[in-house]
C-alpha cells in the first residue's frame, strides 16, 4: 500500500515526463488550471491585477507564437505603467519621497511616475536602435560603464544643482537605476542580432515576470535561444514551470511556519544586534540561533523568489535553468555561489569575471582566476547592491549611504576571497569523496561560513561594519 | 583538427563533468555551458586549456559562450584561429 502511494506521488511529481499531461496542458482546461495554480501560488505576494497581467501575458505569449513579441511587449510595459501608477514597484514610493521631502511637491507623484516610465521606454528604444546601427561605438561596446557614468553624472547634478534641474536629475536616477543591469545584456544581444526585433528586445529587456534589479533569464539573447521551439517542448517547459511555482509555494510555507514557530526574540538579526550594542543582557546560544535562523530564512526567501520568476518565465515558454538548485548539496564555496544564486552569479561572470579574465594576468593562471573572481564576487557584487539602494544616496546623502554600506563591502571582500581560494583549490583537487561523512564535513564548512558571513550581508543598512564585527565576536564569547 | 586533439578536448570536458558528479554522455553538438551542464568557471578553465594547447588568442575574438559551447563549436574555433 505504502509503495503504491509513493508511486502515485512520484508519478504526480514527474508530470513533465508523462505524454498524458503534455496533451492536458495544451487543452483549454489545462491552460485554465495552470492559470489558477499559478494565481494561487502568487496570490500572497502580488496584487490581483498584477497576477492577472503576469499570468495572462505568459500563457498567451506561449499560446500565440505568431504574436509573441507583441503580447510580451504589451505584458511587460502594461505591468510597468500600471506598476508606476499603483506603486507595485519602488518607483512611485521613491518619487513620492523625494517630491514631498526635498522639493515640496504633493499630489502629482503618480503622473510623474507614469511619465518617467514612458520616458524610460523611449530611452531604451533609442539605446537599442543606436546599438544595432552603431555596434562598434564606445557605448555599444561598454554599455555597463556607460550606464554607470550616466547615473553618476545625474547623481552629481542632483546634489549640486537646485530646483527643477536637480529634481529631473534625481528622477532620471530613480527611473534608470532598475535597468542598469538589464541594458548591457540587451545591448549585447542587439549588437549580435540575437534578440530578434527591437519590439521583442524591449519586451524581454526586463520582462513582466521579473520586477527586480536582477535579470532572471539573462537578457533577451539568452531567452530567445532557450525558447521552446515545438509543442512537446512547450508542454514540458510549462509543466516544469508549474512544478517550480509549487516548489516556491512550499518554500514560502516553510518560511511562514518557521516565523510562526520561532519565539519572537529569535526572528530578527538586526534587532538582536541592536540589543547587543545597547548592552542588554544576551546569551551566546541566542546569538547563534538568531544567526542560523536568519540565514535559513534569507536563503529560503531568495530561492522562493527565484522559483516564482523562473516558473512564470517557463509558463511563457522559456526553458530556463532554475535560479537556485539544491544549494545544501554544495561541496565548496564556489559551488555554493553557483547553486544558490545562479542568475546573480551569471550576471557577475558575464559583466565582471569574463572581461577581467581576458585582460589581466594572462601568464599566471591562478592569479588570473583569483583576480577575475575578486572583480565579480567582490567589486561587481558590491556595485550591484549599491545601485539597488541608490535611492538612499538621493534621500539620505552619500555619507549615510557609504557609512551604512561598510559591512556589505566587507561581506563582498570576504566572499570573493573565499570563493577565489575555493576555486583554485578545486582545480587541483581530485574527485570529491562521496562518503556521507565527507559530505557532512563539506556541508558544515560551507554553510557555517555562509551563516557567519550573513551577519555582514543580510542586505540591511541598520548597522555598520564595527557593530556587526562586535556581534560576530560575541558568537565566540568575545565581547565588551 | 586531428582526432587526437579532439579526444584531448573530450577528455578535458569529461573530467570536468566527472568532478561535478555528471557521469552522463555528451554528443559533439550538445550545448555544454548554455544548457547549464557545466558552469562558467569550467568554461574559463577550458579557455585556458585551449590557449595553452592550441595557441588560441581569445583577445582576437569578442568572447561569447557560443564559441566554446560544444565540441563542434570548439573545432570550428580551432580551424578559424
Amino acid at each position: 500500500m505504502k509503495q503504491a502511494g509513493f508511486y502515485y506521488w512520484r508519478q504526480l511529481w514527474v508530470v513533465d515526463q508523462n505524454p498524458y499531461w503534455h496533451h492536458w496542458i495544451h487543452r483549454w482546461h489545462g491552460q485554465l488550471s495552470a492559470a489558477v495554480i499559478a494565481g494561487l501560488v502568487l496570490w500572497p505576494h502580488f496584487e490581483t491585477s498584477e497576477i492577472i497581467i503576469i499570468i495572462a501575458a505568459a500563457l498567451l505569449a506561449a499560446r500565440f507564437q505568431g504574436r509573441r513579441a507583441l503580447i510580451l511587449f504589451a505584458g511587460t510595459w502594461l505591468y510597468e505603467l500600471l506598476g508606476a501608477w499603483y506603486g507595485w514597484t519602488d518607483l512611485l514610493t521613491n518619487i513620492k519621497k523625494i517630491s514631498v521631502d526635498q522639493f515640496g511637491l504633493t499630489g502629482q507623484s503618480q503622473t510623474i511616475a507614469l511619465m518617467c516610465t514612458v520616458a524610460c521606454l523611449c530611452f531604451l528604444y533609442i539605446t537599442l536602435i543606436f546599438s544595432k546601427r552603431l555596434p562598434k561605438s564606445i557605448f555599444s561596446r561598454h554599455p555597463l560603464v556607460g550606464m554607470l557614468l550616466l547615473l553618476s553624472l545625474m547623481l552629481l547634478v542632483g546634489k549640486t544643482a537646485t530646483g527643477s534641474t536637480a529634481y529631473i536629475a534625481d528622477l532620471v536616477v530613480l527611473t534608470l537605476a532598475p535597468y542598469v543591469w538589464f541594458i548591457p545584456q540587451a545591448v549585447m544581444a542587439a549588437r549580435a542580432g540575437k534578440s530578434g526585433s527591437v519590439l521583442l528586445n524591449l519586451a524581454l529587456i526586463r520582462a513582466f515576470w521579473n520586477p527586480t534589479y536582477l535579470p532572471y533569464g539573462k537578457g533577451p539573447g539568452y531567452l530567445e535561444k532557450h525558447h521552446s521551439s515545438n509543442a512537446k517542448d512547450l508542454a514540458i517547459t510549462q509543466l516544469k514551470g508549474l512544478k517550480l511555482l509549487v516548489w516556491g509555494l512550499c518554500l514560502y510555507l516553510f518560511n511562514l511556519t518557521l516565523s510562526n514557530v520561532l519565539p519572537n526574540e529569535f526572528k530578527n538579526l538586526d534587532e538582536t544586534i541592536a540589543q547587543f550594542i545597547r548592552g542588554e543582557e544576551f546569551s551566546i546560544f541566542k546569538h547563534w540561533a538568531v544567526t542560523i535562523f536568519s540565514t535559513i530564512s534569507y536563503s529560503v526567501n531568495i530561492a522562493m523568489w527565484a522559483h516564482f520568476f523562473i516558473g512564470i518565465a517557463r509558463l511563457a515558454g522559456y526553458q530556463l535553468p532554475r535560479g537556485s538548485w539544491r544549494p545544501l548539496e554544495s561541496r565548496s564555496l564556489a559551488e555554493y555561489f553557483n547553486r544558490f544564486h545562479f542568475y546573480f552569479k551569471e550576471l557577475l561572470v558575464e559583466l565582471f569575471f569574463v572581461p577581467t579574465f581576458f585582460q589581466f594576468f594572462k601568464t599566471s593562471p591562478r592569479l588570473r582566476v583569483f583576480f577575475a573572481t575578486f572583480m565579480a564576487a567582490g567589486v561587481g557584487n558590491a556595485l550591484w547592491h549599491f545601485v539597488r539602494d541608490i535611492h538612499l544616496v538621493i534621500q539620505e546623502g552619500f555619507v549615510y549611504s557609504i557609512s551604512t554600506f561598510t559591512s556589505y563591502l566587507f561581506y563582498c571582500f570576504a566572499l570573493s576571497v573565499a570563493i577565489g581560494i575555493s576555486q583554485i583549490r578545486s582545480e587541483n583537487q581530485p574527485q570529491r569523496s562521496e562518503a556521507w561523512l565527507a559530505k557532512l564535513k563539506d556541508f558544515i564548512f560551507v554553510w557555517g561560513f555562509v551563516s557567519l558571513l550573513h551577519i555582514f550581508g543580510n542586505g540591511s543598512h541598520a548597522h555598520g561594519f564595527e557593530e556587526r564585527m562586535l556581534f560576530l565576536s560575541s558568537l565566540f564569547g568575545v565581547y565588551r | 583538427m586531428s582526432l587526437e586533439a579532439k579526444n584531448s578536448i573530450r577528455d578535458f570536458i569529461n573530467e570536468a563533468m566527472q568532478k561535478t558528479g555528471d557521469h552522463g554522455i555528451f554528443d559533439d553538438h550538445e550545448s555544454l555551458f548554455s544548457s547549464g551542464r557545466l558552469d562558467s568557471l569550467t568554461m574559463m578553465n577550458l579557455v585556458m586549456f585551449l590557449e595553452l594547447n592550441f595557441a588560441i588568442d581569445f583577445s582576437k575574438f569578442e568572447f561569447d559562450v557560443d564559441l566554446v559551447d560544444s565540441i563542434n563549436a570548439i573545432e570550428l574555433l580551432i580551424k578559424k584561429k
